[in-house]
């Protein structure tokens, strides 16, 4: 039986992940529940929450920071893969720095440029995709527990 | 009148010459490799009296060209045993420009050894020539150039451009670069590679000091031409999203090639162990803009290191108390110093640079030395501290130091290491060549020794700038490495910074732009597929010269722990074969 449900897409973080004790640490959390409208809310605290300081009396408060947005669906087949955005693209994911992963559920056989429209970023902007290290082109099929790096037009030397 | 200026520094003597007939179309580094190759005997000593320190500014350099105020410097090397060719930007390129000197040539050597002395030059407006006068330098001897450069410029005004050398020249290192003071006249703006600044010091030539004051600057044979070039190609750097205003480079910097280089697995770390590094993003050009913004309050852009750059790609790193710490920290210095060196800290990366800045050290060179260093057990992995330390100990000359100061093969070989990443001695830049094929045919051939600005095939095996290339494949790359060598030896040449290519390798009226600029300068009738064929009599010259003095496609090999051993993550060795690489002087 298809349960319909109100699920967030995105991931979200603690807040302050990227600051945590050790340096860089991934933010991780998937939501799935209903009646989600606001962008920022406080969540129950979730087994899988890296960040404990900033959990308080059972709750956690966390901010959606890729996106803030909802969407109806039908959760089916899901796979995660996690992301890095680098340079001018880290603007689009709220707090999270350059460089500092984060995972997100996409639909089995998602490509990337499922991914950039999930994460709203500017497709004029994302020009280079690295998938486990190799450059990929934007209709690239992505695979659970791929490793996803999207950068703008860069160089230097 | 275009001249060369000829310094005698056996005599203190100065002479100046008509430039040849043959010699009116060159400039930068086709000036500065002609010379040495028709002046300098090959098997000389590089810090003999017979090698000669030419600098020489580039075609457009002096003119209204955006980016354009490099600086070649030439001579044999120290570090190489080979012709070498570094550049920089600084004011001071076009101050020789406006003085009408197309070629200034350090040649001799004093008898008192140690004993150092400065050249002064001005434009002698009743002669209508440049005028030089020679004084004693010995109290600058031992100093750190931080403090050097203001006394200088209080001597001899804010109008002087300065260049110099550090402790590291005097010590004779093969590591010792030739400095040239950046618009904020700072002693930052490096001829880093190849050991310069110890043939400086060999010449007894501490400091050149120019004031351009009164020079009727430089002429243009074809202004129209000329202003439309220039046109062009200023256009290309301003929409083209790597070189734009508030673009990748002007926002982030060069070190912004760190996130990616790690991404691409071809980060060099921990002595060429692995192609990336868990503290990647907290030294990455973004960490810095990120950092400067926290400390200070608010965003700060980067800013340009010569007159009449667009790019505007230097950095300044601040401490927590907002003021300056250091400037610049390249992807290069940052990588090397950094991920190299298994070491993740900003602000102890920014110490080390401002230290190479001070002693005149080559912070490539420096950063392989130290993982070198680090390889063979002198200091651990990862500890700036004692990096630091160590970087102190060749600004002092102590017997460690002076070992460290020789160079990453010089050290290697003191501490008996095999994985020693150098080519024709001079250690690799920040691309590790098995994962990205290309630039390991670039750093095996080029004339220069391990040197990616030499033929920069990371622009299509990483960016996608100027094509698409699969990094990990060596086929078809001897030829591009060959076509990114000519064409950069012509870049060099004209007098723009070598970033320039990457607007114009996607923008063909940029590309045309240049040429053009060029034309109008000298009156030539170059067309754009000149370039290439001009790029290469350059390198064949240097490569003629590298051949005289016992360089030739033998050492055109990265050394053997890059086939031996895999690198991760793609676990690649350099599958680069032998008849690949010499096809790409075979062939030129």
């Amino acid at each position: 039986m298809c349960l319909i449900v109100r699920w967030i897409l995105s991931t979200v973080s603690c807040r302050g992940a990227s600051a945590g004790q050790g340096g860089f640490r991934p933010a991780r959390f998937s939501f799935n529940f209903e009646g989600i409208h606001a962008c920022e809310q406080t969540f129950p605290r979730q087994p899988k929450c890296d960040n404990h300081g900033e959990c308080r009396n059972g709750t956690c408060p966390v901010q959606i920071v890729c996106g803030f947005r909802t969407s109806h669906g039908v959760r089916e087949a899901v796979m995660q893969v996690r992301v890095k955005l680098y340079a001018s693209l880290s603007r689009y994911c709220g707090k999270v720095a350059a460089g500092v992963p984060f995972e997100i559920d996409l639909p089995e056989s998602a490509m990337i440029v499922d991914l950039v429209n999930r994460l709203k970023l500017p497709k004029e902007e994302v020009k280079l995709f690295f998938v486990k290290g190799r450059a990929r082109p934007i209709d690239w099929s992505l695979e659970p527990g791929d490793e996803v790096g999207i950068f703008p037009l860069i160089g230097g030397g | 009148m275009m001249w060369i200026l000829r310094l005698n520094m056996s005599d203190r003597t100065y002479r100046l010459e008509e430039v040849p007939q043959a010699y009116k179309n060159l400039g930068g580094r086709g000036m500065t490799s002609t010379l040495v190759h028709d002046e300098v005997p090959p098997l000389c000593h590089a810090l003999g009296p017979n090698n000669k320190l030419v600098f020489a500014p580039g075609i457009v350099t002096g003119t209204a060209a955006p980016t354009s105020a490099r600086i070649s410097v030439g001579a044999k090397s120290p570090l190489t045993g080979g012709i070498k060719e570094s550049n920089a930007g600084s004011p001071w390129a076009q101050y020789l420009a406006w003085m009408q000197i197309k070629a200034l040539v350090v040649e001799g050597q004093p008898k008192q050894k140690g004993k150092y002395w400065m050249a002064y030059l001005t434009w002698d407006a009743g002669a209508g020539r440049p005028k030089v006068e020679f004084f004693p330098a010995d109290r600058y001897k031992g100093t750190d150039l931080y403090e050097v450069y203001p006394n200088l410029f209080k001597r001899f005004g804010k109008t002087a451009a300065i260049s110099g050398f550090g402790v590291a020249g005097e010590y004779g290192y093969a590591n010792s670069g030739i400095v040239f003071n950046d618009l904020a006249r700072r002693p930052s703006r490096y001829s880093g590679r190849g050991g310069l600044g110890a043939v400086m010091a060999s010449k007894g030539l501490k400091f050149i000091v120019l004031d351009s004051k009164g020079a009727p600057n430089l002429s243009v044979v074809d202004k129209a031409l000329f202003e439309q070039g220039a046109k062009k190609l200023a256009e290309a750097l301003r929409t083209h999203d790597v070189t734009k205003p508030k673009g990748g480079l002007n926002t982030y910097g060069t070190a912004v090639l760190i996130n990616i280089m790690n991404e691409a697995g071809g980060l060099p770390t921990r002595n060429f162990s692995s192609g990336r590094f868990e503290g990647a993003a907290k030294i990455a050009g973004e960490a810095i803009f990120e950092g400067n913004k926290k400390r200070l309050g608010k965003e700060l852009y980067n800013h340009a290191c010569s007159p009449g750059c667009i790019i505007q790609c230097s950095n300044t790193w601040n401490k927590r108390n907002g003021t300056e710490h250091t400037s610049c920290v390249e992807y290069e210095s940052d990588w090397a110093l950094g991920a190299n060196c298994g070491i993740d800290n900003l602000d102890d990366i920014a110490e080390m640079v401002r230290l190479c800045n001070a002693y005149g050290l080559d912070t490539i060179e420096t950063g392989t030395t130290l993982a070198v260093a680090m390889e063979a057990g002198v200091i651990p992995f990862g500890d700036s501290k004692k990096a630091i330390r160590l970087v102190k100990e060749m600004g002092k000359g102590t017997p460690l130091g002076r070992i460290l100061g020789g160079g990453t093969e010089f050290t290697g070989k003191a501490y008996g290491l095999s994985r020693i990443p150098t080519t024709k001695g001079q250690s690799m830049p920040a691309y590790e060549p098995r994962a990205v094929k290309g630039i390991g045919i670039t750093y095996a051939t080029t004339t220069m020794g391990a040197d990616h600005t030499a033929g920069y095939t990371i622009a299509p095996e990483i960016m996608s700038v100027g094509g698409k290339a699969d990094p990990l494949s060596p086929e078809g790359k001897a030829a591009l490495s060959r076509a990114f060598q000519a064409t950069t030896a012509f870049i060099d040449s004209s007098g723009h910074c070598l970033f320039i290519a990457f607007a114009i390798l996607d923008i063909p009226s940029g590309y045309e732009g240049m040429v053009q600029e060029c034309n109008g300068v000298l009156g030539t009738h170059w067309e754009p597929d000149d370039v290439v064929k001009i790029g290469s009599e350059i390198l064949r010259k240097e490569r003629a010269f590298n051949e005289a003095a016992g360089l030739g496609k033998e050492r055109d090999r990265v050394p053997e722990f890059m086939k031996l051993e895999p690198l991760p993550p793609h676990n690649q060795v350099f599958d680069v074969p032998d008849s690949a690489l010499d096809s790409v002087y075979g062939e030129l």
